[in-house]
C-alpha cells in the first residue's frame, strides 16, 4: 500500500476511489510442480500427422453405467464414440463421418424415444471463413447406436456450440445456437414446431460466440442461457427467459481490449451456493504477428452469480494460450476446482505449460499446479468418473493448428496416481 | 464527473509547497507535460515508500533490469519523479508486471492529477481483464481533462455499453463526434446504441458513417447483419461484395498505448505492438519496434521475417533481403524464409537466383509446402506442367488448407487436356474454401468447355449467387456460356 501512503501525505485527504485493489488482479503466485498427480496414457485409435480433435464429451451413451466419450475430430470430419470397455479400455467407434468440421457435440434425447441423440455443430471450415457454411446436424440414435444425419440448420455463419433445452415450457427439447461466423456471426435460438422442425429466432448479431451455456442464471425457475461472444467484443451476454421463449439480453462481462481472446465458457457453481456461475478463459493466440502466441492478460476468470441475474467478475490465475476452463473437485477435498489447458503457449520453450491445476484454497482463493507441460497444443478436455477411482480423471483432445509440432497427442487419457503431496 | 477540479487545487498547493524546482518533461511522442519535479528529502522519502517491490528479473534481458533500476533511482533522488515514475510504470505494465504498474499508476494520478495519460494507461490495463467497473471511473475522470484524447472517450464509451449503460454511452459517443466528427469508431458505437434500441434506420446511417470514415475496415459486418436481419439479403451480400476482406483487426489507434511498446522487453509482445501499428498505417513504427526486438533477441527468427515482409512493402528490398538471409542463417530449414527469399529474388528480375534459393531451400526444407508451392508456380510459367504437377501435389500434401494451388494444379491439368482431373482439383478446392470465386468460375469453363450444358448452367448458377465472385466474372461467362450453347 506505499502508492496509498504517498498519496495521503502528498494531497492530506481522502484517498482516491481507484486506489482500491483491482478485482481483475492476482498477487503473483509461484506454480506448483504436480505433474506426478496424474499418468497420461493415449487412447483411441493410433494416428499420423496433426490431430484437430476439436472437442471431447464425457457421457454415458450407451447407458451401462460408465461415462463414454463422444469426440469431434474436425480434421478427418468425424464424430467418434469412445466406449468404455468392462475391461476399463476405451475402444473407438466412428459414429459418423462427413460431418464437416464438427467442433462440439451434446447428447440429448431429441425424439424422446428414450436413447441419446447427439447434436452437433458443423463449422465446414476450422480456420478463417466468412462464408455461410455452418450447419447444425442432429445423430439421431435407433436405439442401437447406428446413427441418422437430419441438418437441423444449414448455410448460416459458422456453428460452434448447439445446446438443448426448454425454453418455453411447452415440453419439447429447443436448441441455443452459438455461431462464431467470422466478420459476421450471431447467437439465436431455435423453437421445436415439428418433430424435427424449427423456427429460429436471432437474439445477438455479433460475431464470434465461442461458447453457449444453459441454466437458471436469474432463478426464475426458466432456462437462461449465457453466450461468451468474442473476436473485437469481448462480451459475455445473458439472455434471461421469462418462461415462454421471451428473452432479455444483458450483458454480464465485457472487455475493451480487442486482444482479450476469449477462448471457452462452461457452467460450474465454484462457491457451491447453488446458483450457476460461469468460468471462462482468454488464451486464443492469433493477433496482429505472423503467429500466434501467449500474452501477459491471458487467464482463467469466473463470474460469480450473485441472485437475480447480478454477476461479480473475479480472476482465478494467469496462463498463457489459456482455452477450455472446466469445474472438477480433482483432489476430492470438497472444493471445485478448475483445469484449463493452454492451446497457443510458446511450445518452443520447455517450461511452457499445456495443463493447469487451478485448485480452489477456500475463500474463493485458487493455487496454480501445473499438470503437464507435454503434449502441447491441449484445446479440449472432459472430466471423467471411473469405476474404482476416488478421483477424477481427465481427457484431453489436441488440435494442432500451429507449430511447433514434435510433441503431439490426439486422445490422452489422464489417471490419478494418488500421489498428492509436492 | 471526477472532482479533477478539486484534484488540481490541491496539486497546486502541494506544487506550492515544494521547495524544488518543477520541470517540463515530454514523455516521448505521448505530448504529455508533466510538471512534477522535487529534490525535496521530504517527497524523496515519499517517493521511494511509492516504489513497489521489484520483482524478479532474472529471466529478463539486462537492459530491462537497468531501465527498471535508472527509473527507481531517479525517483529516489527526486529527479523528474513523476516522469520516472510514468517510465517505471510503463515499463511494468508493457512487460507484465501489472500489479506494480497499478501500483505506480494510482501513486501517479495522484502526484500528476491534470494528467489524464496516467488514468487511461490504468483503465486500460484494467479493462483488459474485464474489471470494468474501475476502468469506467477511470476514463469518466480522464475525458474531463484537456487534452480532448479521442481514443479515451471511445473506450469509455465501448466500457459503458458492455456494461449496459446505453445511454451514457451514446452520450459520450455523440460528445467526441462534436469535436472529431470523423471517428469511425464512435459511429460504430452509435450504430450499437441504435441497434440496441432498435432503431435499423438511423444504425444503418451510422454504420455507413463508421465505413466511410475508416476507409471501409469498420462497420461492414454489421451493417450486412442489419440488411440481412432487415430481409434486403442482396443489398448484404452487395456489401459483402465491395467489402471483400477478411478484417477480424480492427484495432483502434491509441497513440498513449501504443507507445508503451519502446519500453517492451519481451521479442514477442514488441511483434504483437509492430502489428497493431503496422495495421493502423504506421510502418515505420512498426519497423523500429521490430528492429529493436531483434537488439533485444537476434535469434528470433519470426520477428526477422516479419521485419523483412514490412521492409518489401516499403520497399526497402535491401534490408528485406539482409533480414531472410538471416532468418536462413539462424535456422536452415525455415522454409517460409527461403521462400519469400526466392519470391524477393524473382520481384527484382534475377530469376537465376530465385530458382537457386528455390532449390536450396527445398533441399534445407523439404518439408515445406511453401517451398514446394513456389517450385510448382516456377514449373508452371516455363510451361513444365508434368513437373509442376508432382510439386503441387507435394505442397498439397503437406498442407491441404489452401485453395489456390488446388485451383492452380487444376489449370495444369487443362493444359495436358486431363479435364476430369482439373475438375477433381476445382472441387478440392471448393472443399478447402466454399465459395471461392476462381473455383467456381474454373468450374464452369471447363463445362462450356466440355460442352456440358447442364454442369456449365448449374456453375453459372453458381456463379450468379455466389457472393464472393464479381460481377464482371460473371458477365463475360455469361457471354462464353451463350456464345456456346445459343
Amino acid at each position: 500500500m506505499a502508492a496509498l501512503t504517498l498519496a495521503l501525505v502528498f494531497v492530506g485527504c481522502t484517498p482516491a476511489p481507484e486506489s482500491k485493489k483491482p478485482s481483475a488482479l492476482l498477487e503473483r503466485q509461484e506454480e506448483i510442480d504436480a505433474r506426478s498427480f496424474f499418468q497420461a496414457k493415449a487412447i483411441g485409435s493410433d494416428y499420423e500427422g496433426d490431430p484437430w480433435i476439436a472437442h471431447v464429451k464425457a457421457v454415458d451413451l450407451d447407458r451401462d453405467g460408465q461415462e463414454d466419450l463422444l469426440v469431434c475430430d474436425a480434421r478427418d470430419d468425424e464424430v467418434l464414440w469412445l466406449r468404455k470397455t468392462d475391461a476399463g479400455e476405451f475402444e473407438e467407434i466412428v459414429l459418423a463421418t462427413e460431418m464437416r468440421a464438427p467442433v462440439h457435440a451434446e447428447e440429448a434425447d431429441m425424439d424422446g424415444d428414450g436413447d441419446l441423440d447427439i447434436l452437433v455443430s458443423s463449422m465446414s471450415i476450422v480456420f478463417p471463413s466468412n462464408e455461410k457454411i455452418g450447419a447444425v446436424i442432429l445423430l439421431d440414435n435407433d436405439g442401437n447406436h447406428q446413427f441418422t444425419k437430419h441438418v437441423l440448420l444449414d448455410n448460416v455463419d459458422r456453428v460452434v456450440d448447439v445446446r438443448p433445452a426448454d425454453f418455453n415450457g411447452d415440453g419439447q427439447l429447443d436448441l441455443a445456437v452459438g455461431q462464431f461466423g467470422y466478420d459476421e456471426g450471431m447467437v439465436r435460438w431455435m423453437e421445436r414446431v415439428g418433430p424435427m422442425e424449427f423456427k429460429s429466432h436471432i437474439l445477438l448479431n455479433l460475431s464470434g460466440t465461442v461458447n453457449v451455456c444453459v441454466a437458471d442464471f436469474d432463478g426464475n425457475g426458466a432456462l437462461d442461457f449465457a453466450a461468451f461472444v468474442t473476436q473485437q467484443w469481448e462480451e459475455i451476454h445473458m439472455f434471461f427467459n421469462d418462461g415462454r421463449g421471451n428473452f432479455t439480453a444483458r450483458t454480464v462481462f465485457g472487455s475493451t481490449n480487442q486482444d482479450f481472446a476469449g477462448s471457452g465458457m462452461s457452467l460450474c457453481d465454484l462457491n457451491q451456493d447453488g446458483l450457476p456461475d460461469l468460468v471462462f478463459s482468454n488464451g486464443d493466440g492469433f493477433g496482429p504477428t505472423t503467429n500466434p502466441g501467449p500474452r501477459p492478460w491471458h487467464g482463467v476468470q469466473w463470474l460469480r452469480n450473485k441472485g437475480k441475474g447480478q454477476f461479480q467478475f473475479a480472476r482465478i490465475g494467469d496462463l498463457p494460450g489459456a482455452y477450455a476452463p472446466l469445474e472438477t473437485d480433482l483432489d476430492g477435498d470438497g472444493e471445485m476446482d478448475v483445469v484449463a489447458l493452454s492451446s497457443f503457449n510458446d511450445f518452443d520453450k520447455p517450461d511452457a505449460v499445456s495443463m493447469v491445476w487451478f485448485r480452489n484454497m477456500g475463500g474463493e482463493t485458487f493455487k496454480p499446479h501445473v499438470l503437464a507441460y507435454k503434449p502441447t497444443h491441449l484445446l479440449t478436455i472432459a472430466v471423467i468418473q471411473e469405476e474404482g477411482r476416488g478421483t477424477p480423471s481427465l481427457v484431453t483432445g489436441a488440435f494442432h493448428g500451429w507449430p511447433p509440432f514434435g510433441e503431439n497427442s490426439r486422445l490422452t487419457l489422464w489417471r490419478p496416481t494418488g500421489r498428492i503431496s509436492w | 464527473m471526477a472532482s479533477d477540479g478539486k484534484d488540481l487545487v490541491v496539486s497546486s498547493k502541494w506544487l506550492a509547497g515544494l521547495t524544488g524546482v518543477c520541470a517540463g518533461l515530454l514523455i516521448g511522442g505521448t505530448g504529455v507535460q508533466i510538471l512534477v519535479d522535487s529534490k525535496s528529502p521530504g517527497i524523496i522519502v515519499e517517493a521511494e515508500e511509492a516504489l513497489p517491490d521489484r520483482p524478479d528479473l532474472e529471466d529478463w534481458p539486462d537492459a530491462f533490469l537497468h531501465s527498471v533500476e535508472e527509473a527507481e533511482t531517479y525517483i529516489r533522488d527526486g529527479q523528474g519523479v513523476a516522469f520516472n515514475m510514468g517510465q517505471l510504470a510503463g515499463l511494468y505494465h508493457i512487460n507484465g508486471y501489472y500489479t506494480e504498474a497499478v501500483q505506480l499508476y494510482q501513486s501517479l494520478i495522484e502526484i500528476d492529477p491534470g494528467n489524464g495519460l496516467w488514468r487511461h494507461r490504468l483503465a486500460d490495463l484494467l479493462a483488459g481483464f474485464g474489471d470494468l467497473a474501475s476502468a469506467i471511473s477511470l476514463w469518466e475522470q480522464t475525458i474531463s481533462l484537456p487534452p480532448v484524447y479521442g481514443p479515451a472517450w471511445i473506450r469509455y464509451g465501448e466500457a459503458l455499453i458492455k456494461a449496459n449503460r446505453w445511454e451514457e454511452a451514446e452520450v459520450v459517443f455523440k460528445d467526441l463526434l462534436e469535436r472529431e466528427p470523423e471517428n469511425a469508431f464512435a459511429w460504430q458505437g452509435l450504430a450499437r446504441v441504435a441497434i440496441e434500441n432498435g432503431a435499423d434506420s438511423l444504425a444503418e446511417v451510422r454504420l455507413k458513417n463508421a465505413l466511410e470514415f475508416s476507409g471501409n475496415r469498420l462497420g461492414h459486418n454489421l451493417l450486412a447483419s442489419l440488411h440481412e436481419r432487415n430481409g434486403r439479403i442482396n443489398e448484404a451480400a452487395q456489401l459483402r461484395d465491395e467489402i471483400r476482406v477478411i478484417s477480424d483487426a480492427q484495432f483502434l489507434d491509441d497513440p498513449w498505448i501504443r507507445d508503451l511498446y519502446r519500453l517492451c522487453f519481451d521479442p514477442f509482445q514488441i511483434a504483437v505492438g509492430a502489428g497493431m501499428a503496422s495495421y493502423i498505417g504506421e510502418e515505420e513504427e512498426a519497423i523500429q519496434l521490430l528492429e529493436r526486438s531483434l537488439q533485444i533477441d537476434p535469434g528470433h527468427v519470426d520477428n526477422r521475417y516479419q521485419l523483412s515482409l514490412l521492409y518489401m512493402s516499403t520497399n526497402r528490398i535491401l534490408d528485406a533481403r539482409l533480414q531472410l538471409e538471416g532468418c536462413i542463417e539462424l535456422k536452415s530449414d525455415y522454409g517460409d524464409g527461403w521462400a519469400l527469399l526466392s519470391n524477393l529474388y524473382r520481384a527484382v528480375g534475377d530469376d537465376r537466383g530465385a530458382d537457386q534459393i528455390l532449390a536450396e531451400g527445398i533441399r534445407n526444407s523439404p518439408a515445406s509446402p511453401g517451398l514446394h508451392l513456389g517450385q510448382a508456380r516456377r514449373y508452371r510459367v516455363t510451361g513444365n506442367f508434368l513437373e509442376a504437377i508432382e510439386s503441387y501435389r507435394r505442397a498439397i500434401a503437406l498442407h491441404t488448407e489452401e485453395p489456390d494451388p488446388f485451383i492452380e494444379l487444376a489449370l495444369c491439368y487443362l493444359e495436358l487436356f486431363q479435364e476430369e482431373k482439373a475438375i477433381q482439383s476445382a472441387n478440392q478446392a471448393l472443399e478447402t474454401d466454399p465459395g471461392n470465386p476462381d473455383a467456381i468460375s474454373l468450374l464452369t469453363r471447363i463445362y462450356i468447355n466440355l460442352n456440358d450444358r447442364e454442369n456449365a448452367a448449374r456453375w453459372l448458377k453458381a456463379m450468379e449467387t455466389g457472393a464472393r465472385v464479381p460481377p464482371e466474372y460473371t458477365r463475360e461467362m455469361t457471354r462464353i456460356y451463350r456464345e456456346v450453347f445459343n
